[in-house]
């Protein structure tokens, strides 16, 4: 064997030892750059940790290149090696140098040379080449225990922020939720749920409701209570939905209707004040007179004698009603003076009709269509949806109850200001919203705050489509924004109060917008979308928000705004559509805020400014 | 001029007569009879190993020495006891200031035949030896120092004209006291870069010293015994230049040469700082000669750097020029060389 193949194959084999060797020790460095990595994930997100990877890796990759560099073998170092080991004097490099040129005649030493090198090759084998060994550097220990460190300290974060998630709010506070307006609840929602004439899917979202209340009660804490009841709330909003989509006729249905049968779905839709229902029925009623003028006059005709005939018989019901009581109710009298002026519009809009203005009927419809949103909608109190509005009340007067007790307030304050809420049309007070107690949602994303959504908060039962409209407006879930209840009217509970001038609403029928705002129906505020001392920044320490986006709603209607002020200006009342409109600022507010479109220095007073607008007012502007 | 001849005749070693390529026995060989030499020397001279061994190095090389050091330290002793050990004929020049040119070299003198015709005959000077013992050279004016630095450089004496070739091999050992500077010729730059070694005579020991009270006092004679002849001296001569260097070896002999000029890449800073001329290229030259000769006193025909690490001090140090800082701050060519070996390896 030459001392060139000796060298070489020495060589190779010191190479493959010091690799093993460098990559132990980087072992350790290659621990904390993963667990750097870990840590940058959980604090940073992907881009940081794909940073704080990448850089590691480099510095690791550097590092060993090195390092390996230094260790190196090739010949002509590796005799050099062995020559220093064996104290050779530099034999094996001269000859290994001589073999590589080749000996030369005129140098006979050379070839002794390169014999003494051939023969003193085994002698060096055995230790040539150094043994493995693995040691650890003290940059290395202290990377790996570093590397520990940080592991230990983000488990250590993790399972405290999980632990203080799981861990109630107000431990104290054992009853969260009461008991007893929960199974009123229950047994709303269980009906709704077996009633079989409501749409399979309507009983199915009432069964996911239903499901979720009771796993609030037997809920342990009151932060998993709280996240049922949310579920339950948005599952009972999504069966309203569809209950109110399955009362909604059908175009094939409304097609099909004759003439008189479309101008008594029309005067009973009017006598209830659906103006939903109006406007599809309308549609179709100005498709069928603009088919032909006699089709127009037909129709027309046919609307003037339902409108007459259900305002007598509603005049004839009122007049045994009160004949029977001796009194009448101002409240029931109001309603039925507003039904009264509505089926007087009906015919109204009827007679054009007949005289062949289309044109003219058209925008009397629509002016009714108006008038009917700013007004509740008499319950009938038996189907499933009125049932369904119910139910969502009280889950949104639940829900601001909880809110309260979990804000500090002993029970029977924060009953007191459910109430109070739920008579104004709000749901929580100003400083309770936002509680972001780990559910998950940001506060005014078109819900509850942290709860879910507030009735006819953005899910407006009934705010499907419009036949043939597209995207109702106020679909979607918009923060501060109450729709139409579709249910009755019950003591005031999320209503307008009786008396109060609903605001106007600005939907167009015919042109309907999926940013605006619901109806703004006149009945309690646009649900606050969480004017609360706290924004979601400074809320407890929820590891995850909801992903709904804030739709802000636009601008309150011109109209809307413009009776406000003017009736403001002339002073005769406080106007009530102020409150429609605070609360659709404040809603633009919240979206704004939670958009981050407004400093976190400002942000506080903005809330703070709507909370104090809301506490001047008076209950009946409201 | 002293003839030496051998008292007795010693085992000497196999001759490095033969006119074949000199194997590894041959290599052996001479590293005996070299370290005999050494060992023969050290009976008579005692407690002067480096300077033999330098001496040894310079003799076998084919190069002159100069040996600085204060009198009474064995510089003549070493030089005749040399003589004997290889058998060679040496004489000893005790160098004067009025020392003339003729006086070393040779002259011509008028003789008369029988027949009462008048010639020139040519007498050769003390510089017709083999080994030169130049006592005390910078005593002498430059003039006389010239003659016997002609015959370092050329082997060979001019005399009216004719030229004397000097017996080969031809050493001279020359000698110089650092003590007595004054009234002296100290040799120039140029000249002193003809000696291929320079060694410096230390004192001897407290135990050296007494040994030589008792084994110089007493009655008996120290006479060392010839343990080589001159065909082997001529032979290991030979032998010397052929020592395989590789080139990583002679890549550090002029690496080593470079660093010794101030301000050249790898050049030490002290080096920068203190020296105003470093080696010319007999430096290197004189690493590589006396590198072989100190791998073939060490039984290798192979040159390691470490030869020329062990060869570097007494080759380099006669041949920097130091600058006024350096006697200022205490720097000796000693220190500056160690630095350049550091620099190197």
């Amino acid at each position: 064997m030459t001392v060139t193949h000796a060298l070489a194959r020495w060589s190779r084999a010191s190479n493959r030892r010091r690799a093993l060797e460098v990559a132990a020790r980087g072992a350790p460095w290659l621990a904390a750059a993963v667990a750097a990595t870990w840590a940058a994930v959980e604090y940073g997100g992907a881009m940081v940790a794909g940073i704080v990877g990448g850089a590691a890796g480099i510095a690791i990759v550097i590092g060993a290149t090195f390092a390996m560099r230094r260790v190196w073998r090739v010949p002509a170092t590796m005799a050099r090696a062995v020559d220093r080991d064996q104290g050779t004097a530099d034999l094996l490099q001269s000859a290994y140098a001589i073999e590589a040129r080749g000996p030369s005649a005129d140098a006979p030493l050379e070839q002794v040379v390169v014999t003494q090198a051939r023969a003193a090759l085994p002698r060096f084998a055995p230790s040539a080449v150094a043994p493995i060994r693995f040691t650890l550097s003290a940059p290395g220990a202290a990377a790996a225990l570093a590397g520990a460190v940080l592991v230990f300290l983000v488990a250590a974060t993790e399972h405290g922020s999980q632990t203080a998630i799981a861990e109630p709010v107000a431990p104290t506070q054992v009853t969260i939720v009461d008991e007893e307006e929960l199974a009123r609840l229950q047994e709303l929602v269980d009906a709704i749920a077996n009633d079989l004439r409501a749409s399979p899917e309507a009983r199915a979202e009432a069964k996911k409701a239903s499901e979720a209340l009771k796993r609030a009660a037997k809920a342990s804490t009151a932060g998993t209570a709280m996240a049922e009841m949310s579920k339950a709330s948005r599952a009972l909003d999504a069966a309203a939905r569809k209950l109110a989509a399955d009362a909604m006729p059908s175009p094939e249905g409304m097609a099909a209707m004759s003439l008189p049968q479309l101008a008594e779905e029309l005067a009973r839709a009017t006598k209830e004040s659906d103006a939903e229902k109006l406007a599809a029925l309308a549609r179709e009623a100005m498709r069928r007179a603009s088919m032909s003028p006699e089709e127009a006059a037909a129709l027309g005709a046919a609307l003037e004698k339902a409108a007459a005939a259900a305002a007598k018989a509603a005049q004839d019901g009122q007049n045994g009603q009160n004949g029977a009581s001796g009194a009448q109710d101002p409240a029931a009298k109001a309603a039925h003076e507003e039904m009264m002026r509505r089926l007087s519009k009906l015919g109204a809009a009827g007679e054009r009709m007949k005289a062949g203005d289309n044109n003219d009927a058209e925008q009397a419809l629509r002016a009714l269509q108006r008038l009917m949103r700013e007004q509740p909608k008499p319950s009938s109190g038996d189907g499933s949806q009125d049932k369904a509005e119910q139910a969502r009340r009280m889950m949104a007067q639940m829900q601001a109850g909880q809110r309260a007790m979990m804000n500090g307030a002993n029970p029977g304050d924060a009953r007191a200001q459910a109430q109070r809420a739920a008579a104004m049309g709000q749901q929580g007070q100003p400083g309770q919203q936002g509680q972001m107690m780990g559910q998950g949602q940001m506060p005014g994303m078109g819900q509850m705050p942290g709860q879910g959504q507030m009735p006819g908060n953005g899910q407006m039962p009934g705010s499907g489509q419009m036949p043939g409209s597209g995207q109702m407006p106020g679909n979607g879930q918009m923060p501060g924004n109450p729709g139409p209840p579709t249910g009755g009217q019950p003591s005031g509970q999320g209503q307008m109060p009786p008396g109060g001038t609903p605001p106007s609403s600005r939907i167009n029928p015919g042109a309907p917008r999926p940013d605006q705002i619901g109806v703004i129906s006149g009945h309690g505020a646009a649900g606050t979308s969480g004017t609360s001392s706290h924004t979601p920044h400074k809320a407890g320490s929820p590891t995850a928000f909801s992903a709904e986006q804030v739709t802000a709603p636009t601008a309150v209607t011109p109209e809307g705004a413009v009776r406000a002020i003017a009736e403001l200006t002339a002073g005769a009342h406080t106007p009530t559509g102020f409150g429609r409109v605070r609360d659709h600022y404040e809603a633009i507010a919240e979206a704004a805020i939670r958009r981050d479109d407004i400093p976190l220095t400002r942000r506080e007073l903005i809330q703070r400014y709507f909370t104090v607008l809301r506490n001047h007012e008076s209950p009946e502007v409201q | 001029m002293t003839n030496s001849a051998p008292d007795t005749a010693a085992d000497l070693p196999t001759p490095l007569l033969t006119e074949t390529p000199p194997d590894e026995g041959a290599v052996a060989a001479a590293s005996s009879a070299l370290r005999a030499v050494l060992a023969e020397l050290g009976t008579v001279v005692l407690g002067q190993e480096m300077l033999c061994k330098e001496v040894v190095l310079g003799l076998f090389a084919g190069g002159n020495v100069l040996i600085e050091g204060a009198p009474g330290l064995g510089k003549t002793l070493l030089v005749r006891t040399l003589a004997d050990v290889v058998d060679v004929t040496a004489s000893r020049i005790q160098f004067t200031p009025y020392l003339m040119p003729a006086d070393i070299t040779g002259t011509q003198v008028l003789m008369r035949d029988a027949e009462g015709r008048s010639t020139l005959e040519f007498r050769a000077g003390p510089l017709f030896a083999i080994l030169v013992l130049a006592d005390e050279i910078i005593r002498a004016t430059p003039k006389t120092q010239s003659a016997v630095l002609e015959a370092m450089q050329e082997h060979s004496v001019t005399v009216a004209g004719a030229r004397h070739i000097l017996e080969d091999p031809f050493c001279v050992i020359a000698t110089q006291n650092n003590i007595e500077m004054e009234g002296t010729y100290p040799l120039p730059e140029a000249q002193l870069d003809r000696f291929l070694l320079k060694t410096v005579v230390g004192s001897p020991t407290l135990e050296v010293l007494r040994a030589i009270g008792v084994a110089t006092t007493g009655d008996r004679v120290m006479k060392a015994r010839r343990v080589m002849d001159r065909p082997t001296l001529r032979g290991i001569q030979r032998l010397v230049r052929q020592i395989v260097i590789a080139p990583h070896v002679a890549d550090a002999a002029a690496r080593m040469t470079m660093a010794t000029h101030p301000g050249q890449a790898g050049a030490p800073e002290k080096v920068t700082r203190y020296v105003r001329f470093g080696a010319s290229p007999r430096a290197m030259q004189a690493l590589l000669l006396a590198g072989r000769a100190s791998a073939l006193t060490a039984g290798r025909a192979w040159v390691g750097v470490e030869d020329l690490h062990a060869v570097a001090h007494p080759v380099l140090r006669h041949r920097m020029i130091l600058g006024f800082d350096a006697t200022l701050d205490g720097i000796t060519t000693d220190s500056l060389i160690a630095s350049v070996i550091q620099s190197v390896s």
